[in-house]
């Protein structure tokens, strides 16, 4: 909502009309260079990395710390497509076809359904806590103590009751995803404002109404962006299961970024890496546009 | 212009009673230091059907209280505010507001601001009846072709005339208004001012209305009460006695009487504000 002239109104002066051709070429690159430059920057950008990359490796020359982003780029290939693994030896080298994908598989496997038993009862706990003075209460010293808890601490425990299983990477996951989003869902309900419930019993909302009506979409996009940190928390959680159950085979991408780069493969290592990167990468931009969509006005009062 | 001490204010010519506060104490709750504020102390005040009574006096006198009380958001503490000889118990369709900060839903669109007191209380009309009564009320504050507009889309000034369109489309018996221009720029208050004064006066409507500004008290107001600082209460109740419509059309600040009325305001509230801030020193 700013005042300034968009640049298309500029160009409908009187003195730009007496020059047509000339202009209008010029203003035409203006405006794809305008809309294109951030992608085109990105792959400049990108691309020098990898050119360094590439560079560096091949001076520092040790492939099993740091492989080429060649080498990388092979092993990502074969371990997301196929097609052409070097080795016959399937039981001493982890560089299989297919290999990043299954791995792959198994981790949102577990994280997925971690994150959506963490949503469905990590959002009523936060509103019963921010609804009820005795819920509160009752809860906040176990909410708060577990959710400053470096909750990894709680693995040998944990191993004890759930041993080394899917088990225990599921308790982990929701262990460190399902506080975020008790506490932002309290926080929403706790700082709605008073004036809007004012507004609601002034014109005759009741309890329940007041709830429905005010305090649920008040706190709704609270609860997104608990959802947000629970996103890149369980990641967090889910591969740090991986590295510590040890399984015997596919045990996830944070097991395989584990078990590459103790066999010193660093192509696989760097691949498997990479992978994890585009995943987190994708949720967390996912849920920033679904931020904006769900509470805009929210948007426009931050700016 | 008449000055007249608290309840002794003369009566004759003005319509009956509909809000009566006699020897109301009222205050809230600090959550967070746990302990109790008397925010108006001894209030007396009557407002008579039809009556615009604005309230003025030093930021945190406690008028906000006032009109708390009267919506029904706060009970007495001490003595009684009563609507139409019931005391007040709740909120009730026949007293509606406007709030200082909009209070506007910032995930409804102007139009499903001002059809919630609809949505909470059956008004005994069709869905047809409702349907044009919110888009007359729109209209009448100026805001139509922005129906399906986001609050935060929108101004200031328009979200305060979303307020006014949900607190007057209901078309409530009284309409109580906290310091509903306070946040607007100098211009805009002045259109939303002659708007309002428009509205009241094509409607009827009986207002109490809050300000901490001695012009908008006079433009405003038929009666104007000045709060000492907290615990507020009553120290004056003054008689504005120029005609109406007062804003429509040329400067209500060229009025014979205009200038010794806010004279004597100003040496009213001056007094109040920095007896305030003596008493925070």
């Amino acid at each position: 909502m700013t005042d300034q002239a968009t640049p298309e109104k500029v160009t409908e002066g009187a003195a730009i009309a007496s020059q047509p051709r000339l202009r209008d070429a010029e203003w035409n690159w203006q405006r794809i260079w305008r809309r294109a430059r951030y992608p085109v920057i990105t792959i400049i950008n990108l691309s020098i990395f990898a050119a360094l990359w590439q560079w560096g490796a091949t001076v520092y020359d040790n492939a099993n710390f740091i492989p080429t982003f060649s080498s990388m780029a092979h092993a990502f290939k074969i371990g997301w497509i196929g097609g052409g693994a070097d080795s016959t030896n399937e039981t001493f080298d982890l560089l299989q076809d297919f290999v990043i994908v299954k791995n792959f598989w198994v981790t949102i496997q577990v994280y997925g359904i971690g994150l959506i038993v963490s949503i469905l009862v990590g959002i009523p706990i936060g509103l019963i806590m921010g609804g009820s003075k005795w819920a509160d209460a009752i809860l906040s010293p176990y909410v708060w103590t577990f959710s400053s808890l470096p909750r990894i601490a709680l693995f040998p425990v944990l191993v004890l009751f759930l041993g080394l299983g899917n088990e225990i990477k599921y308790a982990l996951v929701i262990l460190t995803a399902i506080f975020p989003v008790i506490i932002n869902t309290w926080a929403g309900v706790k700082t709605t404002e008073q004036s809007l419930i004012n507004a609601a019993r002034v014109f005759g909302a009741n309890r329940r109404q007041i709830y429905q009506k005010v305090v649920l979409p008040y706190t709704l996009p609270f609860v997104v962006s608990g959802i947000q940190l629970a996103l890149s928390r369980g990641l967090v959680g889910v591969v740090i299961a991986e590295f510590l159950t040890g399984a015997s085979k596919d045990g996830g991408l944070g097991w395989l970024i584990f078990r590459a780069a103790r066999g010193f493969n660093g192509a696989l290592t760097y691949a498997a890496l990479m992978s994890l990167a585009v995943l987190a990468l994708v949720l967390v931009q996912g849920t920033r546009s679904m931020e904006a969509k769900i509470a805009p006005w929210r948007q426009v009062s931050k700016t | 212009m008449t000055l007249s001490n608290g309840v002794t204010t003369n009566t004759a010519g003005r319509g009956t009673p509909l809000v009566v506060a006699e020897n109301l104490t009222v205050g809230y709750e600090l959550e967070r230091e746990r302990k109790l504020l008397t925010a108006l102390t001894n209030i007396n005040l009557t407002v008579h059907e039809g009556e615009f009574v604005v309230l003025v006096g030093p930021s945190g006198c406690g008028k906000t209280t006032f009109i708390n009380a009267v919506a029904g958001l706060l009970q007495p503490w001490e003595g009684t505010v009563t609507y139409q000889g019931k005391p007040i118990k709740g909120t009730s369709r026949d007293r509606s507001m406007v709030f200082q900060d909009y209070a506007v839903m910032p995930w409804r669109t102007v139009e499903q601001n001002v059809r919630m007191p609809f949505e909470f209380r059956d008004s005994g009309l069709s869905n047809s009846q409702i349907d044009e009564r919110i888009q007359t009320m729109i209209s009448d504050v100026g805001l139509q072709g922005f129906e399906h507009s986001y609050p935060h889309e929108l101004s200031g000034g328009m979200r305060q005339r979303v307020g006014i369109a949900r607190a007057m489309v209901t078309q409530p018996k009284l309409l109580l208004a906290d310091e509903p221009f306070g946040a607007l720029d100098a211009m805009t208050r002045e259109v939303l001012q002659a708007q309002l004064e428009k509205l009241v006066m094509n409607a009827g409507q009986t207002v109490v209305f809050i300000t901490h500004s001695i012009d908008e008290a006079i433009s405003l107001g038929d009666r104007i009460a000045v709060i000492s600082h907290r615990p507020g209460t009553v120290r004056e109740i003054i008689d504005v006695n120029i005609e109406r419509p007062r804003l429509a059309e040329g400067e209500i600040t060229r009025h014979p009487e205009y200038g010794a009325l806010r004279e004597h305001l100003w040496g009213l509230v001056k007094d109040e504000a920095l007896g305030a801030r003596g008493a925070v020193a």
